[in-house]
């Protein structure tokens, strides 16, 4: 079989796994418990976390959802991504932009690479956008699109699950390895199990930023690639992929890693078994038993300045270090946030609520929240009217 | 008929006699060539002469010759040809002189020719007698090819420094209108150039007075003829000049008068482009980008054209299918008039037919539809009859 | 003392005899290779045409050949004076229109393209396309301050509105330059179209117009796609991209003063219609773009008549009223004045469905083209003068700037640039390369679709192949004089043969050149340069996927261990220096339509410039030669490779050509 053969075999796996999580994601909010239930690691510790946050950090509690009615191609949203004054999806069928109060959607008619779109970045010098889809990668580019893919270029494998840009080039984070493309020098680069220590080049997120780009690999943990030493060094879950975390805070919780993040001199990586924290010096774990997190099936992490965001299959939760903050929707359509410091608060009910407990993807425009749904995409932002403080000092539903 | 034909000529000698008196480009001429008719002889005589300048000895150029006119100087701007006869029973043929009288010759023809003038290289190109009508030879040192192809009659050739060959032609039918059309030099790209102005009748050969630049006669119903001057890269309507007044020759016997004067001066050799033309070969290929591409109102009753019939003098050639895109793509027989007519699913003709066309032996003809407008271009792209390769008629196979 | 020299007479005899003998058997064998090389039974061809008159540059050239300055683009200072870049003068010219003077000339590098100047005149900007830089010159001292490096092969630029933001279309790597001027740093590259061309800002607000020359990589067979990119020079974005359907050798750009409209020169080529035939715009119509700046809709009109083309429209420029644009016709030495407000209201007139109708109408010029003002050969960048009074023409082979009167479009006279009066051999095929007054009707020249001698990105039918049969890739006529055969069936074993009696027959449809003109024309083309190569870099990361890519590209054995046969490795076919063997061979690419399925071995170098790719031009990109059109192995083994050595062999592929200064 040839590389680009094999690629294909690593893009039907990618597939499948998607149609998993579309099936999971079709299920009642109410089976999605007792499924992370049965992932739960055990014999964990509370982790000690970094700088305390002042207690009037503000909640997000307005949220408005977008569906296929509101405009969107598709109410299944894989990922959000917003960058140069637009707000980006990546549904099942086309991405879509927010802007002047409605969505514009590009498709394959338009040069889309393929109508599932499963990444997104944003190039903050040039405004670009890079979308990673299920046969390619794609440039938007001020409405044009140019696809790039294992035929035509020399993107690695067609199934791109992870995009970053750094500086003049991009990264993709595809089912047979990673590929970086300069740009400006037109120029491909590989990165593969035969040049990197990639265990497993099936790579599922990207995330660069601070001269570091750090790449998720299903299967094979962290990598990590210094930009000003072009050196890789990979980050393992020393218990390998035991489903159960026998030291939590001996390194990554778990190598299927799914979405990292950095911020703040912290890596986060989020697994379908927890999330890892690493600071530099020491890695800590976090669980849906002990902390905050609603889940330990997390589908994206994001960082936002020193909060980390995380998407699982049970809601949405945000984590300064200290306090945890978890929004879920209802049963009924209203929204549940929870509090966690040392313990779980009450939960508190907001009117409006996030889309679907089966969260993708979050990102920030300036105040506003934009959760990337299961079931359509929100948009959120916090009145100003509840605060981590109204969970502490007082009780009670608003 | 003859009596019509010759006071059509007396009008057109005058008018070009005019074009010479009112000091075109053709003013630098070192000789003047002049159809002088012979006093009061009935019918209407005529001979060449020269003339250096005004008042200088007139040079008998057709000597010998019982009849003579339209003198036509070749690039050298020595030689000069005409037609002639040498007695009245004798057919028209032509003559080659020296402007200064010597050396007159005979140019053999196998028939009945008049009106000649040099193209490139030597040859002359001349109206001879066919069955049904006049058409257009070039005889050369290779001998003779008869260069049009349609029924009627197609007379007064005029070479233009371009190398096209602009003629006269009229239908065989008795109220079929004059009009100029022109082609290249091996009977190839035969097209209309010139309609004329409604309500009048074209006669007499174009003169060329610049460069890209015609000047013909045209006799209004109530018998006034007026020049029309029209830049034939532009195409448009042209100028209409006042009409002629008599020239000043001077030096006549008699009653003899002037009647065509032809100004001699060396020039460029006409360009002519190297023959397409294999007479080994019998058929040409004629294709089409839309047939449905048409100024013509289609037949009401007709539904949507679906093929193309093509029909010669003596029947149908055949028909064969349009291309989805209105396209054909049909190898024809060379050298025969051709008609086209788009005929609809059930056979009956929608529009058509065709004015007469011909093709030369191995003469591609592309067309952008079918009677459309004479200044599209085409629009640029494949048409799907060529894919799938010609139709042969007669027989119709691919 | 009597026998010697009788000895020496036989001697002398026998020599003389030998000497006759040898001459005339050394006469002979060379008019064979005369002929035999040149594919001609031409008796007048002989050693000079190929081996002497094509060299412009060593120590003896100059007696036969000699330096020209080629003014190519113009720019105005607000003082009066004219500023010329020299295309191949490799300098910035200050010219004095008054005293029709050369009062200076500024070394700005290898081939200066275009020049513009700050509002006050104070400073000139210059592109080197060769050095792929930006001169920074001075007025007042008229010397060169500082250069910034930008992209490859840098054409035209403008400035944002404070004057400290510099945008720079860069042809060579298809995208815009980004230059702060207070650092002197080119910080940004936006993508643009293919081939960005000329820029100009909007005189009412921030939008940069850079009007792509060549047309977008499109499907197999589909009509070329132009674009105008539209730059925001406040947020340094593209904000739009707007298409120029079936459209592309846009070079010209101007905008309207009411910042409504831009006029872009377009040429709409018929590469996919069997060229049965040149006349009425079977080949290559040429025209204007209007483009509504507000909208983005395009109104393409075109500037020929019914029975004459007006080929190679390259500048145009505006009276300062907006009144009157003048669009210079590089092959037909003719400036068109067009009525401004009347083409605009016919373009606002036409209703969108019958944009494609009027695109292709050869009558349309009659109503807004309002003169044909005569030039002198070759008339590119135009200019009106500070006054709106005159106009320049840089009239390139004439190495001269005519001016004509606006108002009355009377000529005005010439300014020489002080070269040569005599006409070389080489520099009277350029003549003729860059001219439509060889083909009927004026429908094109060399340079319609070998723009400096490199390709038009377009695959084209042509007519005695077959109609629809026999599509081929246009190449690049750089650096061929020693790839013989020629065509890609390799039917002309010479340029005499390519340019000659068939050249004529079937496609120029007029006489065929003299003797003298086509050795001039091929004497021309034999002295073709690249362009310095820009992915060709002596290290990075660049480089050292080269080198590997260089050991795929000369490997002798799969991956898995197996011998190459010899015929099945890159380099047998495409050995160095110029990649190709001159041989024919079949890769397997052979389409239906193909008469013939072996096709001569291209040359290599300078490949990143010249796509698409084989015979037929299908492959949009290099990596498609080995991922959709070698399935058997065919063109070399390569199936084996893993896509990161494709990328290697890619990049080496790239790096063919070498930098050059």
């Amino acid at each position: 079989m040839t590389d680009q053969g094999r690629g294909y075999a690593y893009g039907v796996i990618g597939v499948s796994a998607l149609v998993v999580a579309g099936v999971l994601a079709g299920r009642p909010a109410v089976d999605e418990p007792d499924a992370a239930a049965s992932r739960r690691p055990v014999g964990v510790e509370t982790p000690v976390v970094a700088a305390p946050v002042p207690a009037a950090r503000v909640i997000v509690d307005r949220w408005r959802t977008f569906t296929e009615r509101d405009g969107l191609p598709s109410s299944k949203v894989f990922t959000v991504r917003a960058g140069d004054g637009r707000v980006w999806v990546g549904t099942d069928r086309g991405a879509s932009y927010w802007e002047n109060d409605r969505w514009h959607t590009v498709d394959t008619s338009d040069g889309l690479a393929h109508r599932v779109v499963l990444a997104i970045d944003v190039d903050p010098r040039t405004g670009d956008v890079w979308l990673g889809t299920l046969a390619g990668l794609s440039r938007w580019s001020a409405g044009r699109i140019d696809s790039f893919d294992q035929f035509n270029s020399g993107l690695v494998n067609d199934v791109v699950y992870g995009v970053a840009v750094e500086g003049a080039r991009v990264w993709a984070a595809t089912a047979a390895g990673v590929s970086r493309y300069d740009v400006t020098a037109r120029h491909w680069e590989i990165f593969t199990e035969q040049n990197a220590p990639m265990h497993e080049p099936w790579t599922y997120g990207v995330h660069a930023a601070d001269g570091l780009v750090y790449i998720a690999a299903w299967g094979g943990g962290v990598l990590e690639y210094d930009l000003a030493t072009d050196q890789w060094r990979d980050y393992r879950d020393p218990d390998e992929e035991m489903e159960i975390d026998l030291f939590p805070d001996d390194g990554l919780v778990h190598d299927v890693t799914t979405g990292v993040a950095y911020g703040s001199g912290v890596l986060w990586v989020g697994t379908y078994f927890g999330l890892s924290r690493y600071d530099g010096l020491r890695w800590s774990g976090y669980f849906d038993h002990d902390s905050g997190l609603p889940s330990n099936f997390i589908n994206a992490v994001r960082v936002r300045g020193t909060q980390v965001w995380i998407c699982t299959d049970a809601g949405l939760a945000e984590f300064d270090g200290e306090v945890w903050v978890s929004y879920a929707r209802r049963d009924d359509g209203r929204g549940s946030v929870t509090v966690r410091r040392e313990a779980d608060a009450p939960a508190r009910t907001t009117p409006s609520a996030i889309a679907h407990n089966y969260v993708l993807g979050v990102d920030f425009a300036g105040d506003t929240v934009w959760v990337a749904t299961a079931d359509g995409v929100s948009r959120g932002h916090a009145s100003g009217a509840t605060t981590v403080a109204h969970f502490t000092t007082s009780t009670g539903n608003e | 008929m003859t009596r019509l034909l010759a006071s059509l000529l007396l009008v057109a000698a005058v008018g070009a006699a005019v074009i010479v008196g009112r000091g075109d480009s053709e003013a630098q001429a070192e000789w003047v060539l002049l159809t002088v008719e012979r006093g009061a002889t009935s019918p209407v005589r005529t001979r060449v002469v020269a003339q250096s300048a005004v008042g200088e000895p007139l040079v008998e150029l057709s000597e010998g010759l019982v009849e003579a006119r339209g003198p036509s100087p070749a690039p050298d701007g020595r030689r000069v040809v005409f037609a002639g006869r040498q007695a009245d029973e004798d057919p028209w043929s032509l003559w080659e002189v020296d402007v200064t009288g010597d050396g007159l010759h005979e140019i053999a023809t196998d028939r009945e020719a008049r009106e000649p003038a040099y193209a490139d290289h030597g040859r002359v190109v001349y109206s001879g007698r066919v069955d049904d009508g006049w058409a257009l030879f070039v005889r050369g040192p290779s001998g003779t090819d008869r260069l049009t192809y349609r029924p009627g009659d197609q007379r007064w050739p005029a070479v233009l420094a371009t190398g096209r060959i602009v003629f006269a032609d009229r239908g065989p039918e008795d109220d079929a209108p004059r009009r100029y059309l022109w082609m290249q030099q091996d009977g190839t790209g035969a097209e209309l150039l010139i309609a004329g102005t409604p309500g009048t009748h074209l006669v007499g050969p174009v003169r060329e007075v610049a460069p890209n630049t015609v000047r013909f006669l045209e006799r209004a119903e109530d018998g006034t003829v007026a020049a029309r001057v029209v830049d034939i890269a532009r195409l448009d309507a042209g100028q209409r000049m006042e009409p002629p007044a008599a020239p000043q020759v001077g030096l006549l016997a008699g009653a003899d008068r002037v009647v065509d004067a032809v100004t001699v001066s060396a020039r460029p050799v006409p360009p002519a482009p190297i023959s397409v033309v294999d007479p080994a070969k019998a058929k040409g290929v004629l294709f089409g980008i839309d047939a449905g591409l048409s100024d013509r109102t289609p037949n009401p009753s007709a539904g949507p054209a679906v093929a193309l019939r093509v029909v010669s003098t003596d029947g149908q050639l055949g028909t064969l299918p349009l291309a989805a895109d209105g396209s054909y793509f049909v190898e024809v027989p060379a050298d025969r008039p051709l008609r086209l007519e788009t005929l609809d699913a059930s056979g009956q003709i929608v529009r058509g037919p065709s004015d007469w066309l011909w093709v030369r032996p191995n003469e591609s003809r592309g067309c952008v539809g079918c009677h459309e407008p004479r200044t599209l271009a085409p629009p640029n792209r494949v048409p799907l009859a060529l894919e799938e390769g010609p139709v042969q008629l007669p027989g119709g196979s691919r | 003392m009597r026998g010697v020299p009788r000895m020496s007479g036989r001697a002398m005899s026998v020599m003389a005899l030998v000497g006759i003998v040898g001459v005339a058997a050394g006469h002979r064998g060379l008019s064979h290779h005369a002929r035999k090389m040149s594919g001609t039974e031409v008796a007048s061809i002989n050693c000079i045409p190929c081996h002497v008159l094509p060299r412009v540059s060593g120590p003896l050239a100059s007696l036969w050949n000699a330096e020209y300055a080629s003014p190519l683009r113009l720019a105005v200072v607000p003082d009066g004076t004219l500023l010329v870049t020299a295309e191949e003068g490799g300098a910035l010219f200050v010219v004095d229109p008054e005293r029709r003077a050369v009062l200076d000339q500024i070394a700005v590098g290898g081939q200066p393209h275009s020049v513009i100047t700050d509002a006050r005149g104070r400073t000139a900007y210059v592109t080197d396309r060769w050095g792929n830089r930006v001169s920074v010159i001075d007025l007042a001292t008229r010397t060169r301050v500082s250069t910034i490096p930008v992209g490859a092969q840098p054409g035209g630029m403008s400035l944002d509105a404070s004057e400290r933001t510099l945008f720079v279309a860069n042809s060579g790597t298809n995208d815009i330059s980004v230059v702060d001027l207070p650092s002197g740093r080119a910080v940004q590259r936006l993508p643009a179209g293919s081939h960005p061309y000329s820029v100009r800002g909007s005189p009412i607000d921030e939008t940069i117009v850079v009007l792509n020359r060549l047309t977008s990589p499109v499907e197999h067979r589909a009509p070329p796609v132009t674009e105008v990119t539209l730059v925001d020079a406040a947020t340094r974005r593209v904000v739009r991209r707007v298409r120029l359907d079936a459209a592309h050798m846009a070079e010209g750009l101007a905008v309207t003063p009411d910042g409504a409209t831009a006029l872009l020169t377009i040429a709409r080529p018929k590469n996919l219609l069997p060229a049965t035939q040149i006349a009425r715009g079977w080949m290559i119509t040429y025209g204007v773009a209007l483009l509504d700046m507000t909208s983005g809709r395009v109104v393409q009109l075109l500037l020929d008549d019914v029975n004459q083309s007006y080929a190679d429209p390259y500048d145009v420029v505006l009276s300062p009223d907006g009144r009157r644009a003048f669009v210079s016709h590089a092959g037909a030495d003719v400036v068109s004045v067009i009525d401004v407000p009347a083409l605009r209201a016919l373009a606002a007139a036409i209703p969108d469905d019958s944009l494609a109708r009027y695109a292709n109408d050869l009558s349309a010029s009659r109503q807004y083209v309002v003169a044909r003002i005569p030039t002198g050969p070759n008339p590119m960048g135009l200019a009106v003068s500070a006054d709106g009074g005159t106009l320049y023409v840089a009239e390139r082979v004439a190495d001269q700037i005519r001016m004509i009167d606006v108002a009355t479009g009377r000529d005005r006279g010439v300014i020489p640039l002080g070269s040569p009066q005599r006409e070389s051999f080489v520099r009277r095929g350029e003549r003729l390369f860059n001219s439509a007054g060889h083909t009927a009707q004026g429908q094109f020249s060399c340079r319609s679709c070998h723009p400096e001698g490199h390709t038009d990105a377009l695959n084209y039918d042509l007519e005695p192949d077959g109609l629809g049969r026999n599509i081929v890739n246009n190449i690049s006529l750089r650096e061929l004089s020693t790839t013989a055969p020629y065509k890609w069936t390799g039917k002309n074993v010479s340029l005499y043969r390519q340019c000659g009696f068939r050249f004529a027959k079937w496609l120029t449809r007029t006489a065929p050149y003299s003797q003298r003109d086509l050795q001039a024309l091929v004497a021309y083309i034999m002295s073709l340069e690249h362009m310095p190569n820009p992915y060709a870099t002596a290290d990075g990361p660049l480089a050292v996927a080269a080198e590997r890519g260089r050991t795929i590209f000369e490997r002798a054995a799969t991956n898995d261990g197996r011998t190459i046969d010899e015929r099945d490795r890159c380099v047998t076919c495409h050995p160095p220096p110029l990649f190709t063997d001159g041989r024919m061979a079949d890769v397997g690419t052979g389409a239906d339509t193909d008469t013939q399925h072996e096709f001569d071995t291209p040359v290599l170098t300078n490949l990143a410039g010249s796509g698409p790719y084989l015979h037929d031009g299908r492959a949009n990109s290099l990596e498609e030669l080995w991922t959709r059109f070698n399935p058997d192995d065919r063109h070399g083994v390569a199936n084996d490779l893993t896509k990161a050595q494709l990328n290697d062999l890619v990049v080496y592929l790239m790096t063919l050509g070498g930098a050059r200064d």
